[in-house]
């Protein structure tokens, strides 16, 4: 990176929280700071929700998710804009009417202290490894990537935004989210306009959605019926339902965000805002990863995106069968590039064919390269697809905005943290520090716990980033981690909801029961992840009329 | 008027921008198909 980018990239990243801190500075009461004094309009909070579920990995690992396997995982969003809107009319209604400040505030009144605590319990150790991923997850990619240092770019993001959190709050997160948020937007589609301008010379923007899509890359809705697909129209219809009601209605990093609108209104349209444009802005996102794809079917890619992994096995001795392999794959390149700018000029299907083939060989030969790494102890620590998109902004976008890129990462890693930190430090204060306190403190006195808890979750979530090792696609690691706790309590939040009868006791064993059957499921079995979300849910939903009838049917009160 | 009256009498507008939102999320399903079946 140039002077130029350095200076983009920390003014950019420097400035908002700056501002945000300047703009909140003096508001010191444990209304403002949880839920800011609730005088954030629906524009601020469509934004603040938007980033809030973004976060860096959307950015990051998602255009290398298209450029990798197409553009399928759009389909996880599906069910979000119908989860919205439930959660418009019933979630939403309920906690401005009961003026609580967190989600499971509204479970200790409508249930008991232990039902309130379970869910809180369920919250805070999902979102606390959560947020560790979302520090780690860009961290190790720019860390191996610009050669910065792991733990110091861990601690330097991390850090800053414990500071900014921990004396803003709520009304903080939310401000600098909105700032954050246009610089993101604005980022992406900037990359987005380079890479069909470097494409124009070659091929024409819809010839290349041509190619894109004979090499299977823009399947965007697929309607298999296999529960072992990671993404199909059923599993992100439905899975991701429950999955995006779970977030949205009953985590508090998303609850937190609408709570603090003006007005159920604000809240209201900051959600439909997001049901609107979720969709669009991932499709967007997904086909910038696979017109990056296009991109290096005729700019040479480099044979492996993780360099540094690259670089360990050939240290270790792999050198000349990777030299052999990285021969073979430019032949390859080079035979594929001559018939596609041919195909350009005069498309035939004799011409694609021989387009699919080459390709074929390509992967093929990536794959034995992927094998050779493995065997020499690369350790490559997250997926190749993961690198490709930081790849193409280092190598191919011009001086300034490589800066302006990276603060977008950055930016994303910052709201997304933020968002979990304010939530941890909330809940641990509302539900489990004043119910077992048993003493009533004055409002500066929460304020100041709520301050040093957001700060020790912010500790932890570094912790958990300096020491997470992943294996799997950073996407996957979230959605994965949220999948396993989310089922269960979006089933506490139903049965609240919608089955009257049923009283603390029965929803809290069931709550357990459900998570030990996702749990064991998990660990067991190789379903998409996204169902655990309505297993999770269907177990507490059906288990807690069954137990409140049996065994705890002397603590039900007459409906 | 209470809070509650207030927000009844608005539901009918509401449940109008629910049904906006569904109509648009369903046009947006409708053109990635069709999005889908053009390209592969």
């Amino acid at each position: 990176m140039s002077r130029l980018d350095y200076l983009v990239l920390f003014a950019t990243v420097l400035a908002i929280p700056l501002y945000g801190l300047w703009k909140t500075r003096g508001k010191e009461s444990l209304g403002h700071y949880l839920k800011g004094d609730k005088t954030i309009r629906w524009g601020t909070i469509g934004l603040s929700v938007l980033a809030t579920q973004a976060g860096p990995i959307t950015f990051l690992s998602m255009p290398g998710q298209a450029y990798e396997s197409g553009i399928g995982f759009i389909q996880n969003y599906f069910g979000q804009p119908l989860a919205l809107l439930v959660v418009c009319a019933v979630f939403v209604p309920i906690y401005q009417r009961l003026k609580v400040f967190t989600a499971y505030q509204y479970l200790g009144q409508r249930f008991d202290q232990k039902t309130q605590m379970l869910g809180a319990l369920l919250f805070l150790v999902q979102r606390g490894i959560a947020a560790g991923i979302t520090i780690y997850a860009p961290a190790i990619i720019l860390s191996a990537i610009l050669g910065w240092q792991l733990n110091l770019t861990i601690w330097l993001a991390g850090g800053f935004v414990i500071i900014y959190t921990v004396v803003g709050g709520t009304t903080i997160v939310s401000l600098t989210q909105r700032y954050q948020m246009m610089v993101i937007l604005g980022g992406m589609a900037i990359a987005f306009g380079v890479v069909i301008y470097r494409l124009a010379p070659s091929i024409s923007f819809g010839h290349a959605l041509t190619v894109a899509g004979k090499l299977d890359k823009l399947q965007a809705v697929d309607f298999s019926i296999d529960p072992h697909k990671r993404y199909t129209f059923w599993s992100g219809a439905i899975g991701g339902f429950f999955l995006a009601l779970s977030y949205f209605g009953a985590d508090q990093s998303q609850v937190q965000r609408y709570l603090a609108g003006s007005s159920l209104r604000s809240s209201r349209l900051g959600l439909l805002f997001n049901a609107v444009v979720k969709v669009p802005m991932q499709f967007f996102i997904l086909l910038l990863g696979a017109m990056v794809f296009i991109f290096y079917q005729f700019e040479k890619p480099p044979v492996f995106f993780n360099r540094p992994a690259y670089e360990r096995a050939v240290e270790h001795g792999a050198g000349p069968q990777l030299n052999d392999l990285a021969a073979k794959e430019d032949q390859v390149f080079q035979q594929k590039r001559e018939v596609l700018r041919a195909y350009a000029t005069e498309p035939s299907s004799e011409k694609m064919e021989t387009i699919r083939t080459l390709n074929a060989r390509t992967q093929a030969l990536r794959a034995e390269t992927k094998q050779v790494l493995n065997q020499n102890g690369a350790d490559p620590k997250s997926k190749e697809s993961d690198y490709v998109f930081i790849t193409f902004i280092l190598r191919e976008l011009p001086r300034g905005v490589v800066g302006l890129l990276v603060a977008v990462i950055l930016c994303a890693t910052m709201s997304a943290t933020a968002a979990a930190l304010n939530a941890l430090g909330s809940t641990t204060v509302v539900d489990l520090y004043k119910p077992l306190r048993h003493a009533v403190g004055s409002d500066h006195h929460y304020v100041v716990a709520t301050r040093f808890f957001t700060a020790a979750w912010g500790l932890v979530a570094i912790a958990v980033a300096s020491f997470a090792n992943l294996v799997e696609n950073l996407i996957e690691a979230g959605n994965i981690l949220g999948s396993v706790f989310y089922g269960s309590i979006l089933g506490l939040f139903l049965v609240a909801f919608f089955v009257r009868h049923v009283r603390g006791s029965a929803v809290f064993f069931a709550g357990l029961i459900a998570q030990a059957v996702v749990f064991a499921l998990f660990f067991t079995t190789g379903i998409g992840y996204l169902w655990y979300n309505a297993i999770g849910c269907a177990a507490v939903v059906a288990l807690a009329p069954v137990l409140q009838r049996t065994i705890f049917r002397a603590e039900a009160i007459p409906a | 008027m209470s809070e509650s009256t207030q927000l009844s009498e608005q539901e009918p507008l509401w449940l109008r921008a629910y049904s906006f939102v569904l109509a648009f999320f369903a046009v947006e399903i409708l053109l990635l198909y069709l999005f889908t079946v053009r390209f592969s």
